[in-house]
């Protein structure tokens, strides 16, 4: 608004978007290229940008030998644990608390100091309690552990998006001689829908991404994500496998790119919830 | 219908507190023995323990450091894309929100790549334009690896503060714009009193919300740095994480992790306060 008053031409603010979005992405593009690249290339001087010739070799790699498919499927799993337990317990309590107020202030504030309270505090307990119930190392230990910041983050965006729908819809709804839930699954959930899809995704991507509790609750094959297997290669006993590493980063970026783009309607509002109002 | 929420969160938001408490109280070594009560004798030991305090310190200086600068650069690209006559913008912004979608173990491997001694594009840069010979160290050097840490960090997260302020500024109301527009505003004037004051809040949120993520910095140090060297980037959830699940000191983790919520919480409370003497003086 103010350099566009000030009459800062739009071509000048074109061209420098697209020079900080190169030099913000280049990062990113180094690594996707680097997992094409040969050893010889990956250790060229100076560095070479593109890779000649094209490899898939980091790729088999990272299948054949590292078993990368074993903490892919790990890492899916775990996400969707995550997410199916956020929907089923966290729809009814956002309906609740935006419908019915339960639990007043109280409550909805409390729900967000869930997700604002450093994680450090829990950690501890929590990996006592799964040991003692023997769910270390296990899918669904670690979806717990995620649970415990995706539900909250999901309550607190669900609440906005019923708090969108207006309650007449409802009272019409019933005044037609359909039930409480009648009017709730016809009318309200089809309208939020969109949104719970991108919460849905969002969830999973933190899921996804998640490294504190994958690390420490995870310590075999079994159940170990993806992230934790990459920071074995970043972080090795002997050398470090350039290619490979970046490989492997590809194959956690690609699937968060696709449904970041998906959801950019939400993004925002999604990004930022439980801190600007909607 | 709130029932099941609610019973989750008193198993995880409740009853972990309490036993985190009851921990703390007590020497548990987990490879010994089970929980024995000594009172308040690990948080004596813990402001005793210079390695502890030097980690508390460094993780605020680190945040002192990134916040600011995440800040300036969100702010900057905010008001870029906050001009009205901007096609594609929904593209421009979810490009540069990308970093803040991955995984923080992939900055890592980013990162390294980058910072690489032998083959990374930034000696090379560096060399290019004549500032270094192109042999810098940046993860092992002592006085570099913080730093470096910090701008993996930066880059990471100041989309964050983008987006939020994003949205702040599109919810100024143009009216004033434009009536400092007839009184001959400066844009310096116009940044000054009609932008920051109506972007307060979001400042808030921007400042609050990122100390509390800033303060969780864990997997770029355990996978970029792995604290080193020497102990030169050890954050503060680095070193509870070390206590607890590599020397398996639960008691003294616990008592550590307490001292962590209680100074954070100390913290937002003095942000909060800040901001609304800061608020009042401003209108």
């Amino acid at each position: 608004m103010i350099l566009h008053r000030k009459g800062v031409g739009r071509a000048v603010v074109y061209i420098f978007l697209i020079l900080f979005l190169i030099v913000e992405l280049f990062p990113i593009l180094w690594v996707v290229a680097t997992s094409f690249k040969t050893s010889i290339d990956i250790f060229n001087w100076p560095p070479k940008i593109w890779p000649d010739p094209v490899t898939l070799s980091n790729y088999a790699y990272i299948f054949n030998d590292m078993n990368l498919q074993n903490y892919l499927l790990n890492s899916i799993i775990v996400a969707i644990i995550t997410t199916v337990i956020c929907i089923i317990i966290g729809i009814p309590c956002a309906y609740a608390i935006s419908r019915f107020h339960t639990g007043g202030k109280g409550l909805s504030s409390w729900i967000l100091m869930q997700r604002m309270i450093p994680s450090v505090a829990i950690i501890i307990p929590l990996f006592i309690l799964l040991w003692k119930i023997h769910l270390l190392d296990t899918w669904f230990g670690l979806a717990i552990a995620h649970v415990t910041y995706s539900l909250p983050f999901g309550i607190w965006l669900m609440i906005g998006f019923f708090g969108d729908i207006p309650i007449e819809l409802e009272e019409s709804g019933m005044v037609d001689g359909c039930t409480r839930m009648g009017a709730f699954r016809r009318l309200t959930l089809p309208l939020v829908v969109p949104g719970l899809v991108a919460m849905a995704v969002l969830i999973a991507i933190q899921s996804w991404n998640e490294f504190l509790y994958a690390v420490i609750l995870t310590s075999s094959r079994k159940s170990q994500t993806l992230p934790v297997a990459i920071s074995v290669l970043v972080h090795p006993v002997t050398d470090i496998l350039y290619g490979e590493m970046c490989a492997a980063a590809v194959v956690a970026i690609i699937p968060v790119f696709i449904f970041t783009l998906s959801i950019q309607k939400y993004l925002v509002r999604g990004l930022t919830a439980g801190s600007v109002k909607g | 219908m709130a029932a099941p929420a609610l019973v989750f969160f008193l198993v995880t938001g409740i009853y972990p507190y309490i036993m985190n408490i009851y921990y703390s109280l007590t020497n548990w070594n987990l490879i010994h023995s089970g929980p024995i009560f000594t009172g308040a004798t690990n948080y004596i030991k813990a402001f005793a323990d210079s390695t502890f305090l030097l980690s508390v310190l460094r993780t605020f200086g680190f945040i002192a450091i990134v916040i600011p600068l995440e800040f300036c650069l969100g702010l900057g690209m905010a008001l870029l894309l906050s001009r009205e006559d901007i096609i594609g913008k929904n593209i421009f912004r979810s490009l540069i929100l990308l970093p803040m979608m991955l995984s923080p173990v992939v900055t890592s491997v980013i990162w390294k790549m980058m910072y690489s001694v032998q083959f990374g594009p930034l000696n090379y840069f560096f060399k290019v334009l004549g500032l270094s010979d192109g042999r810098t160290e940046w993860l092992s050097d002592p006085k570099l690896a913080f730093p470096a840490l910090a701008v993996a960090t930066i880059w990471m997260w100041f989309p964050f503060s983008f987006l939020v302020l994003l949205a702040g500024l599109q919810s100024i109301p143009r009216e004033q714009y434009e009536s400092a527009k007839i009184d001959g505003a400066s844009w310096w004037n116009e940044l000054r009193y009609i932008t920051l004051p109506n972007l307060l809040p979001s400042i808030m949120v921007v400042v609050l919300v990122r100390f509390l993520d800033a303060l969780k910095t864990f997997a770029l140090v355990y996978t970029l740095t792995g604290r080193g060297p020497g102990s030169s980037t050890e954050l503060i959830y680095y070193e509870i994480f070390r206590v607890a699940f590599r020397d398996f000191n639960i008691g003294y983790a616990s008592s550590l992790s307490i001292i962590v919520v209680l100074v954070s919480i100390l913290a937002c409370g003095l942000i909060l306060k800040l901001s609304r003497k800061y608020a009042s003086y401003e209108y």
